[in-house]
């Protein structure tokens, strides 16, 4: 039988570090903001679509200022957690605010390619044990 | 509160604006939160999690980052209180899932918990009641139907792995209260706090990260009570005239919005008059202008306070609309604590 891709649960979505895609290249604008350039697939199926939908070589995105903040915070080394009380620091929000705007945000990324998620082993494991114990009862 | 005659010329103070006395700051540790006369406080992490119905009957529910923690529901509707206790407490000690060494069972309850003393509540009729199951969820909470108000009340505090559930429902729900004092209810959610008159019927809301939009209804009148995050991000490259010109007002096109630069609770702010577009309520403004009896001009149609507090960093609006009574507002924005 297929697997679905694992849910994550809060904690452990909290303790994701987001990466940024290394083909991207990235450009700090003037005003603050962050232009990503996305280059066009380059395999068979890229350059068929491409062929037939007149598909540019690239296509730019441009994060504005606090979208930029979070774009240099997705470096690997900061969890989505910390992502989240920096902007709570930054911007004097509620926690849930900002836990609630950066996670929606992140997802938009995600969706896009532009970052990836690691989820740390012992994050995993923690709630593997814990959900066979829910499992048991 | 005196409703001016109509003669009286609607008489603005800019420069008082919002100088009355705001609410007073929770406890260090607490947070307030109100919501359809329903108020107390709760620890800081409590937060709205979800509403629904109005002032006769309806629910809320404040949720911490992971769990509920504390749910009411509320009813003008007279009931047994006993019933509407056993009722729940049978539904909860009905045996569920297996517990190793334990077997099928249900919640363990107490009825004779006591959560609050009728003595700390004199006019309310108040039974409490705590339970526990075998996988670390517990819950206290109470019934109570009260003679000022006429509503009847049930709370419940829910407590999580080694948390004392009792003892966190007594410290909560002595403060709860489930009417307004002075004629007015407070409005707390969010970090956002606001006195507004009981006659005053919420009839809508916008409950967004970044934005919050309370819309109150007294016969004819509007009243809303708006707030922005991230002021400095939207007054990073405009004036909060602009800000409010191609933003607040914009979403309310029904007006043609003029705003004056004042002092709000010691911020920067605007005063902000409307007039109605709509040419008929325009022709019969202007000719009761002409009665020789009007000692002065018409009210405006619509009139408010927008300030920006860098302190919170976000933006507060307090407007009233078609025809608003000006003490209103001014009372609402002198409530409002914005930091």
């Amino acid at each position: 039988m297929r697997r679905g891709k694992p849910r994550l649960t809060r904690q452990q979505a909290l303790s994701a570090l987001p990466v940024r895609n290394q083909v991207l290249s990235v450009r700090r604008l003037e005003n603050g903001d962050t232009e990503i350039t996305i280059p066009r697939r380059e395999d068979w199926v890229g350059k068929l679509l491409a062929f037939c939908f007149f598909v540019p070589k690239e296509r730019k995105v441009v994060l504005e200022a606090i979208g930029s903040a979070v774009w240099e915070m997705c470096d690997g080394e900061h969890t989505v957690s910390q992502i989240a009380a920096a902007l709570v620091k930054m911007h004097k929000l509620g926690r849930r605010e900002a836990e609630t705007s950066l996670t929606e945000y992140l997802r938009r990324l995600g969706r896009r390619r532009l970052i990836a998620f690691v989820v740390p082993k012992p994050a995993l494991e923690r709630e593997s044990s814990s959900a066979r114990k829910a499992r048991a009862t | 509160m005196r409703k001016p005659s109509p003669g009286q010329r609607y008489q603005r103070e800019p420069d008082k604006a919002g100088e009355g006395p705001p609410l007073e700051s929770a406890p260090a540790g607490w947070l307030r939160f109100g919501w359809q006369g329903i108020s107390g406080l709760v620890p800081p992490e409590w937060n709205l999690g979800a509403i629904g119905g109005d002032y006769k009957r309806g629910y809320l529910r404040l949720d911490d980052l992971e769990h509920p923690r504390l749910e009411v529901k509320w009813s003008r509707q007279a009931v047994d209180l006993f019933r509407v206790r056993e009722k729940y407490l049978r539904a909860l000690a009905r045996p569920r899932g297996k517990i190793p060494g334990l077997g099928r069972r249900g919640a363990e309850v107490n009825r004779e918990a006591r959560i609050v003393s009728n003595r700390a509540k004199p006019s309310k009729r108040v039974l409490g009641f705590s339970w526990q199951d075998g996988k670390g969820f517990k819950g206290a909470g109470l019934v109570w139907d009260c003679r000022v108000c006429g509503r009847t009340l049930f709370g419940q505090v829910r407590g999580y792995g080694e948390e004392e559930a009792v003892g966190l429902a007594r410290k909560v729900f002595a403060s709860l209260e489930d009417h307004g004092e002075e004629g007015r209810l407070l409005w707390a959610l969010y970090g956002m706090e606001c006195l507004v008159p009981e006659s005053y019927l919420l009839t809508g809301q916008s409950l967004m990260a970044g934005y919050l939009e309370l819309d109150f209804q007294e016969g004819g009148r509007s009243l809303r009570v708006s707030r922005w995050g991230l002021a400095a991000n939207l007054l990073a490259e405009q004036s909060l005239k602009e800000w409010f010109e191609t933003t607040a007002a914009g979403s309310r096109s029904e007006f043609l919005w003029e705003a004056r630069d004042t002092i709000v609770k010691g911020h920067t702010g605007l005063e902000t008059e409307g007039e109605t577009r709509r040419p008929a309520a325009r022709l019969a403004k202007g000719l009761c202008g002409l009665l020789p009896w009007r000692k002065a001009g018409p009210a405006p149609d619509a009139a408010g306070r927008v300030w920006h507090c860098p302190e919170s960093n976000r933006i507060y609006l307090v407007e009233g609309l078609h025809r608003p009574e000006a003490e209103t507002v001014e009372e609402v924005v002198s409530s409002l604590r914005c930091h």
